[in-house]
């Protein structure tokens, strides 16, 4: 896997899409799933992949290791209102690192 | 993901953010996750938050036995001393918080402050009758009415029994037939399908039931020595209250947090409400560096991510 040496260069929804799918699908290479069919922007993190909240820790660290940035604030991402989503898109998760690698706010 | 092996068993942890080091230890049949992704993250933005997955748990080791208290201290030290953190914050929920109970009795230089997240402790409180429990009327009548068979009210208070109702609620809710009340809340988002067989498979092959079950040594003397800054932090609704007012009583300088309408898996539950209560009590009490002028001593790592 390659890692973003310059974090000044803006970086296009579509690498982010393509590097987020081929970090779940090395995820979940040899997990025992229902699901098939190929990882794309609308499959469920729980629902389809019956991702668990240590394997939402394991994403997180492979995106930051991915990506070589620390200080996404994923908190923004998995909970909302105060309490945890019961589920995310592929594409949710795209949008938002699309939005927070670009923009250093 | 950063391991190391104590002992022979290998141990899962994670460091987030950067500051003074803040340790969060999560309890029976969790997994670090039951802090991250919210708490953790949360508090990462002030200080440098070290978690981990006690052995027999997440991904870390599952020896065949070994799960004394005792062993739970020696892989916490253990960890701490990989990390060179000579200092810190410590935070457990559940059997998390008696470990970090006991470790503040027997490293009380290691630890500037202590977070008891809603724990019991036998020499505080008796076990608690179901029927005695202020809530259990009320839980009583909903799972009567889906016609689950239930404990009787003789059965004492168990986190077993905690868990086996939270798998009631989630059966009932997954059939469409219940939706679990938000007041009387059980949740523990770590226990899924993974968590659970993990769980299973720690009961039917270790010797981890027994250590669990096997008597505490420690005395309410004990506690009494426990000199620095406490912070005991509960759920109004957790058979677990009268622990809480022990611990105000037996340690000097122990202040007390009920978060509102909520149980034992309260940081879970209300995780905001938890970081923003825990985080005023950690920033009245920074680290004394008058005492510590090295809160860290010169072999520290920077652990991988």
């Amino acid at each position: 896997m390659q890692n973003t040496e310059n974090n000044s260069t803006l970086i296009s929804r579509d690498e982010i899409e393509s590097r987020v799918i081929s970090v779940l699908e090395e995820m979940t290479a040899d997990w025992d799933m229902d699901f098939s069919g190929g990882i794309n922007s609308q499959t469920r993190l729980m629902e389809d992949l019956a991702f668990e909240s240590i394997d939402v820790v394991q994403l997180v660290v492979s995106l930051e290791k991915n990506f070589a940035r620390k200080d996404i604030p994923f908190e923004k991402l998995f909970m909302q209102e105060g309490d945890y989503v019961d589920d995310l898109l592929v594409t949710e998760v795209i949008d938002f690192l699309h939005k927070h690698l670009n923009n250093r706010s | 993901m950063p391991e190391i092996v104590i002992d022979n068993v290998l141990l899962h942890y994670q460091c987030f953010g950067e500051g003074e080091d803040l340790v969060l230890i999560h309890g029976l049949a969790a997994n670090l996750a039951f802090w991250y992704p919210g708490i953790a993250s949360m508090l990462a933005q002030k200080y440098r938050v070290i978690t981990y997955d006690l052995r027999g748990h997440g991904k870390s080791g599952m020896p065949v036995s070994g799960y004394s208290m005792g062993h739970m201290e020696h892989d916490l030290q253990g960890l701490l001393n990989h990390l060179g953190i000579t200092r810190a914050h410590i935070v457990g929920h559940s059997f998390g918080a008696r470990i970090a109970v006991h470790y503040a009795v027997s490293h009380p230089q290691q630890v500037a402050t202590l977070t008891i997240a809603d724990t019991q402790f036998r020499c505080l409180q008796p076990k608690m009758r179901l029927g005695d429990w202020l809530y259990w009327q009320s839980w009583k009548e909903q799972l009567l009415q889906h016609g689950v068979a239930l404990p009787s009210d003789d059965e004492f208070i168990s986190f077993k029994l905690l868990l086996e109702f939270d798998r009631i609620f989630n059966e009932l809710t997954q059939k469409g037939i219940a939706t679990k009340p938000s007041k009387l809340s059980l949740k523990n988002r770590d226990l899924g399908r993974k968590g659970a067989a993990n769980w299973q498979k720690l009961m039917d092959t270790t010797t981890a039931k027994q250590e669990f079950d096997e008597g505490e040594e420690m005395t309410q003397e004990d506690i009494k020595k426990i000199s620095m800054p406490t912070l005991a932090f509960y759920g109004e609704y957790s058979h677990c209250m009268p622990s809480c007012w022990k611990f105000k009583e037996s340690i000097e300088n122990c202040q007390v947090a009920v978060m509102p309408e909520v149980g034992h898996f309260h940081p879970v539950v209300k995780p905001e409400l938890f970081v923003e209560t825990l985080g005023q009590f950690l920033q009245a009490h920074p680290f004394n560096l008058g005492n510590f002028s090295s809160a860290r001593s010169n072999n520290r790592v920077r652990p991988e991510s």
